[in-house]
């Protein structure tokens, strides 16, 4: 089942690369470099996130961060 | 990098539901809660926030014309502390928008599809928004300018058709404990107010630039209008008891309209319509993102990441969010105190520094 | 060439995408939460009763769709034996336990939208209420706008009854709960009241009427009374129309009055009135002072008076406010004296006006109550006298006018 997400995932970050690429110029070497580095970030938190779905989060952390000083002003 | 340009109304028109969109949802319910029967009056307070964030936006572009925030950070702050600053604030707009996002599709799936797939909901959205910003600005602005008014004007039908039903004396006794209770009922909503400073992403972009204050201060007033609209309505159909314990009073007051037995169940309508409305919110957002990224990394173009970061704004509506009590802690909790500080705090100290070189001419960049 | 070659390649590249894109959107077609509706079974009310052992004993009405609608033609023939709504029961702890065991016996899926009424059995109220009322504010299906009853007898009893007017017996609930001749409460309602500063609550009872087999008809009995989601006791229906005049929910209201001096009665029909209740505290003396504006109509007249002097409509009206203030004093007794609860609003009232006073007896308002001191002002207007100004079929000379 896990497997069969993970081919839907990269099947999506695919079809982005697929529909994006062609219409990046010769000249957008930066473009490419931001449009491969994100991509291969998304697709790698995606697959992590598959695996370990109660991975702690940013809203943990800023939960952690901001949530005492949220919870004592608001009383 | 953005050709495109829009109309002072349409940023109004697409600002109105970028703060409505789902602080329609959670509003009634967190002031409720804090300010009881005073619940009207906390978006009052709350939207000093927006006051704030318009009045900023405003003098820093007037201070740093045809830029964004992204663009003049780094110019105040220097080349690094103004990338990391960037950086940051893009990030807490990811977070809030994966965190709107799964509020809409945990509200969409809660009440209606209960066994439609959350992920499914929030990746139709975000591709749907993800086309829009695609599109450019242009493109979200007309969006706006042909949805807004539509969901504009179902509010009032649920506001008229709800009306036989209203019970004024709820509201009272009025202040019974002075004004605090309102007061702390506008903690919440204060960020959702603040969410008026995505405007820093838009005004560069805006065809008649004096007309934006006037455009910017009439979308403050209908949000605000609206809240107080909600609130009031929400307190006078259930008082405050029972709209402190539900968790979507305004779904429930849509559901108890019945008018001859004829004009009931209204909320499928009102919830196709609310969908459009949530739709033009995440697509500002996300633009905001998108562009602010692009011109983060100094890229000739943003379009290539538009659907890299939608994919992204999908994995953090998931990433740490388990269920509804997080995103309501979130929302009503640390939200606002984040917010105050990205979209409040930041934006005012920028403009300090802004008024400061100009004044001293320092730090000529 | 190059050029062209690129662009058509971009084409084919566009197309290779859209096309793997464009069929995903098959897989939207099996939606989750696509309802038909013959995949339905739709709930047109609710009751609750005490089960044998532990928990509760849910019933649920259903609408028979292929008997609705198409009766009007054949209503003597109904001999079919198809009934116009279906009952099924189920036990549990939980209402939505309970409604699972339902489940499990239909081919359809239950629906809430169009519940009318929730039946609640005289037991189950005795014990309180309160967990079974969250259910219908916390599953997303049931309206908030359902009518709440409490049934005389089993609240099942109610929905098995065959109604000869409407399609179910939900339907007559709802008829009777806006017509408002006794209280009309919606689970909305319900829960305002009790979270409300009083914390009680007043609900109507029903009491179904068998006429022949399992047809009939519903009937208001008067109102239950709740403390504290727990029902303690009842009012009569003349009773409750006191109740009702002081919550300013009259509706219909039919008066008779025999004027001295006259034989037979004069029938008024309410049009409208408006009751405020203007709470007062003055050396430590609670008084509630309640004033009613109301409006009637005569429509009968059986005596020998003529309507058109303003002397007799004077003396008539006066009589009426009498008549009212009686009905209201007579429920103000069982309901302040004798049921020691507040289901008058009074609570609300003197919270609005006096909220410090009102935090002092916040804890105690069950005693403050009870020395609550009502006063009644009422003022009754006779605007129109009906289609006839003196007595049908009495001899001219007998018409009385005043001397």
């Amino acid at each position: 089942m896990k497997g069969i997400q993970v081919i839907g995932v990269t099947i999506v970050v695919i079809l982005i690369t697929l529909y994006e690429w062609p219409k990046l110029g010769k000249q957008q070497r930066k473009e490419k470099t931001a449009f491969v580095t994100c991509t291969g970030i998304v697709w790698v938190l995606a697959v992590i996130l598959l695996f370990f779905p109660d991975m702690q989060g940013p809203s943990d952390w800023l939960s952690a961060l901001f949530g005492p000083i949220g919870e004592s002003i608001r009383k | 990098m953005e050709n495109g340009r829009i109309s002072a109304s349409q940023m109004a028109l697409m600002m109105y539901p970028v703060v409505t969109g789902t602080g329609i949802i959670f509003i009634p319910s967190l002031t409720a809660n804090a300010a009881g029967n005073d619940m009207w009056l906390s978006p009052v307070w709350a939207a000093s926030a927006g006051w704030i964030a318009i009045f900023t936006a405003l003098h820093l572009h007037r201070l740093n014309p045809n830029q964004t925030i992204i663009q003049y950070s780094e110019r105040l702050l220097g080349k690094f502390l103004g990338k990391v600053v960037s950086l940051v604030l893009l990030f807490f707009y990811l977070v809030m928008n994966g965190g709107g996002v799964r509020i809409y599709s945990d509200f969409v799936t809660g009440s209606f599809f209960e066994e439609t797939p959350t992920y499914i909901i929030v990746s139709s959205m975000m591709l749907l928004s993800a086309f829009a910003v695609r599109g450019g600005v242009e493109v979200i602005g007309r969006t706006a300018e042909m949805l807004t008014p539509i969901y504009i004007l179902f509010l009032l039908l649920v506001f008229l058709l709800i009306l036989p039903d209203l019970r004024p004396e709820n509201a009272l006794p009025m202040l019974e404990n002075g004004f605090t209770p309102s007061l702390k009922g506008a903690y919440t909503p204060q960020s959702w107010f603040a969410e008026f400073f995505v405007i820093a992403f838009l005004i560069p972009y805006v065809k008649k630039e004096k007309t934006a204050a006037r455009w910017g201060v009439i979308s403050l007033i209908a949000v605000t209008l609206t809240f107080t609209a909600t609130n009031l309505a929400v307190l006078f159909l259930l008082g405050e008891d029972v709209t402190a314990k539900l968790n979507y009073p305004l779904l429930d007051a849509i559901q108890y309209i019945s008018i001859a037995e004829f004009l009931q169940h209204l909320e499928s309508i009102v919830m196709a319509i609310w969908v459009a409305g949530a739709f033009v919110k995440f697509t500002v957002i996300q633009y905001a993102i998108v562009l602010g990224t692009a011109q983060v990394f100094e890229l000739t173009d943003y379009k290539a990441l538009v659907f890299p970061l939608s994919f992204l704004t999908v994995l953090f509506s998931f990433w740490g969010i388990v269920g509804e009590a997080d995103s309501t802690y979130h929302s009503s909790t640390v939200f606002p105190l984040t917010s105050l500080i990205m979209q409040t705090l930041l934006p005012l100290g920028l403009l300090l520094i802004s008024y400061f070189q100009k004044k001293t001419g320092l730090f000529p960049r | 060439m190059a050029l062209q070659l690129r662009k058509m390649l971009q084409k084919g590249m566009s197309i290779a995408v859209l096309v793997p894109l464009l069929s995903m959107t098959f897989l939207l077609t099996g939606c989750w939460d696509r309802t038909e509706l013959n995949d339905l079974a739709i709930v047109t009310a609710v009751a609750i009763d005490k089960a044998e052992g532990s928990g509760i004993t849910l019933t649920l009405q259903f609408a028979n769709p292929s008997q609705m609608g198409g009766q009007q033609g054949s209503e003597g023939g109904g001999g079919s034996g198809k009934k116009p709504t279906i009952t099924k029961q189920a036990e549990g702890e939980t209402i939505f336990e309970a409604m699972s065991f339902i489940q499990q016996q239909l081919s359809r899926n239950i629906f809430w939208g169009h519940n009318q009424a929730l039946i609640i059995g005289k037991e189950v109220a005795k014990e309180g209420v309160q967990p079974y009322v969250d259910f219908f504010a916390h599953h997303p299906d049931p309206r908030l706008r359902s009518y709440v009853y409490v049934s005389e007898g089993k609240a099942a009893e109610v929905l098995r009854l065959l109604p000869q007017l409407e399609p179910s017996s939900g339907d007559i609930a709802r008829e009777l709960a806006k017509l408002k001749t006794g209280m009309s409460v919606t689970i909305k309602e319900l829960l305002q009241m009790l979270n409300s500063d009083a914390g009680s609550a007043a609900l109507p009872k029903v009491l179904p009427i068998f006429e022949e087999n399992e047809k009939g008809g519903l009937q208001i009995t008067g109102t239950a009374v709740f403390k504290n989601e727990k029902m303690i006791g009842s009012i009569d229906e003349e009773v409750t129309r006191g109740v009702l005049w002081l919550r300013d929910e009259i509706h219909l209201a039919a008066v008779k009055l025999s004027p001295d001096n006259t034989e037979g009665f004069i029938s008024f029909n309410l049009i409208r009135s408006h009751t405020k209740l203007v709470p007062k505290i003055e050396n430590g003396i609670w008084e509630m002072q309640v004033n009613i504006v109301a409006e009637d109509d005569i429509v009968e007249n059986q005596t020998n008076l003529q309507l058109t002097d303003p002397q007799i409509i004077q003396q008539l009206e006066e009589l009426l406010g009498e008549k009212v203030e009686e009905r209201i004093y007579m429920a103000l007794n069982d309901v302040q004296q004798e049921l020691k609860t507040d289901i008058l609003g009074f609570a609300d009232a003197f919270h609005r006006k006096y909220p410090a006073e009102w935090d002092a007896v916040e804890d105690d308002w069950e005693e403050k109550f009870l020395e609550v001191k009502v006063t009644i002002n009422s003022k009754v207007y006779i605007k129109r006298l009906g289609m006839s100004v003196a007595p049908q079929g009495v001899p001219k000379e007998e018409v009385k006018r005043t001397e």
